[in-house]
């Protein structure tokens, strides 16, 4: 069963600011959840080979060469900040931080 | 005499071709049923009436210049069409039925809409899911619930309930939906359409927005099996954009839905019945429809007997680990970085599915759910293709109950999964089937799905459109006593 730090670690993973109503009200459906994928356990699968794709394709290769594409311009049109050309994202590092 | 908006493909595109009517007329009455019925049903997200009848008018002119060698090129040229919400449109609103991409314009087309456009088909608007495809009745939807046209106090399903609801109310000709496990077969069959799953591969996946990639298959809901059997081969083949595409060629469908074929061919098929499909807790009007359709088979001639198959129980699990962990990761591009807003406005099912996803893969947890889920899968596979050495075809229910109330899916931890357990199995497979209606409980449709092994649509499609036949002729032959 999930404790509520578990839930916490698995909502920083998935990158939600979760209030602490919404904490446990997730733990709780997780659960519930969880507790019904256990009937797995009434199946032997130690002698199965895990399927990832049901195509059975194997290597499904381009040709190496140049296409048209999007044009830059359609590519930043749903982008909340853009300057210059470029997208504008949250800073991976403080202002003043320097090399430990 | 059926209004213009009424008509199947079938009987649109011989109209056309003999200049009954134009396409901008059935446009016209289709736009029309819209604006009267889309404000109680709430199957559209978004309309586009301005460019449907642009393209109507395009399509007239073909035809006026060309005649019926119009439709060499472009098959369903002139026909209206309402796409699902998940599909990207080139310069059309996108939204998933989702508050994050509430304003979301896709720079490029999908495959499929690319090559309905191709084909001349008209598009009239986006249709309302569950957002993201997160469900099995549209209350999942960050903008509206649809309602069922059988019965407005009534869910259409989901999650491709809009699309379903749009064509049981003849707001279009036909429409396009998609499936993770049942998103098409279910909401058919709650609103009475036809809504066929082809083979996982079969439908190029470019530009839908995805949810379980392993599983997600677009596909027709329309008003008669021959009328999938149009869009098939329409949408069908391999897209070099979607590797998962296969390069089998795409052959003429529409060949198996004629009753010269099924005629001399399908009596020699055999038909499985799955016996655990018929699960505890059934309403038992959807069994007794579902057999009645079965006898029908049985005394046109069919072989028919039961086949066993692991119980779908199963899948549930299988299904709820393999989605949800995909569904994780594949929704990890919502970043608000390049496109929509923060990731705090998911809606609660998004997220929902977004945090078991993320433990079912992570690291620690893998191995005992993820990969123990793939094993079950290979299983279940397994399963199928020994069933399908002796059958042709296996036949069963797709829900255990007909259409539920408005407010069913609150408050319930899977919902969707649940509704869904009699898709999962095949969804899982990758095998195709189709949904078709096969009586009423009370004022609300029931539906029998037909599904048969991978790439093997022709089966599907030829078993059903007789079944089609035998089940309109029972009709009639009810009147006349």
């Amino acid at each position: 069963m999930l404790s509520i730090d578990a839930v916490k670690k698995v909502s920083k993973l998935a990158r939600f600011n979760l209030s602490d109503e919404e904490q446990e009200m997730f733990q709780k459906l997780l659960n519930e959840a969880l507790d019904y994928i256990e009937i797995l356990n009434e199946l032997d699968t130690s002698n199965t080979e895990s399927t990832s794709q049901v195509t059975g394709l194997v290597n499904v290769f381009d040709k190496d060469a140049a296409v048209d594409s999007l044009t830059s311009k359609d590519a930043l049109k749903n982008a909340p900040k853009t300057k210059r050309g470029l997208i504008v994202t949250e800073a991976v590092i403080k202002k003043g931080t320097t090399n430990p | 005499m059926k209004k213009l908006n009424e008509l199947s493909i079938t009987e649109t595109v011989k109209g056309l071709k003999s200049h009954d009517f134009s396409s901008t007329e059935v446009t016209k009455e289709c736009v029309w049923a819209i604006t009267k019925n889309d404000k109680q049903i709430h199957a559209f997200v978004t309309t586009c009436f301005e460019g449907a009848l642009k393209e109507a008018q395009e399509a007239d002119e073909k035809i006026t210049r060309n005649g019926e060698k119009a439709f060499g090129k472009h098959p369903l040229l002139g026909v209206p069409f309402a796409l699902k919400d998940n599909f990207c449109t080139k310069g059309l609103l996108t939204t998933a039925s989702s508050n994050i991409i509430r304003n979301f314009i896709p720079p490029y087309e999908s495959a499929v809409s690319q090559r309905l456009k191709d084909a001349g088909a008209v598009l009239l608007g986006k249709t309302n899911l569950d957002a993201f495809a997160h469900g099995s009745s549209t209350e999942s939807s960050d903008f509206l619930t649809t309602r069922n046209p059988h019965n407005h106090s009534r869910l259409p399903g989901g999650s491709s309930g809009g699309s379903a609801a749009a064509v049981a109310a003849n707001m279009c000709i036909f429409a396009i939906g998609s499936e993770t496990a049942g998103s098409i077969r279910q909401p058919a069959s709650w609103c009475g359409v036809v809504g066929f799953k082809p083979t996982y591969g079969r439908v190029s996946r470019y530009g839908v927005i995805a949810m379980a990639s392993s599983t997600d298959s677009p596909g027709p809901i329309t008003k008669t099996v021959a009328d999938s059997a149009l869009v098939l081969n329409v949408i069908s083949g391999k897209d070099i954009h979607d590797s998962t595409t296969s390069d089998l060629p795409v052959e003429d469908y529409s060949k198996y839905t004629d009753s010269k074929y099924t005629a001399s061919k399908n009596r020699k098929l055999k038909v499985g019945v799955a016996k655990s499909y018929f699960i505890k807790g059934m309403e038992p009007e959807v069994k007794s429809g579902v057999m009645n359709a079965v006898s029908l088979l049985k005394n046109s001639g069919y072989e028919v007997s039961d086949v066993d198959l692991i119980d779908p129980k199963y899948s549930i699990a299988v299904f709820t680990i393999i989605q949800r962990s995909e569904v994780s990761s594949n929704l990890g591009r919502f970043d608000g970085i390049r496109y929509g807003y923060s990731r705090d406005e998911f809606g609660f099912e998004a997220k929902k599915r977004i945090m078991l996803g993320t433990y079912t893969l992570s690291a620690g947890y893998y191995d005992k759910y993820y990969s123990k889920a793939q094993k079950v899968r290979t299983l279940i596979i397994n399963d199928f293709n020994k069933a399908f050495k002796t059958f042709d075809v296996i036949v069963g229910p797709i829900t255990p109950c007909v259409a539920l109330e408005v407010g069913a899916a609150k408050g319930n931890a899977m919902f969707g999964e649940l509704q869904d357990i009699l898709n999962e199995p095949s969804a899982m497979a990758g095998i195709t089937a189709i949904s078709i209606p096969c009586g009423f409980s009370h004022d609300l449709p029931i539906g029998i799905q037909i599904m048969a092994n991978r790439f093997e649509e022709g089966k599907v499609l030829s078993v059903s459109s007789d079944l089609e036949r035998l089940l309109k002729a029972k009709v009639v032959k009810k009147t006349v006593k």
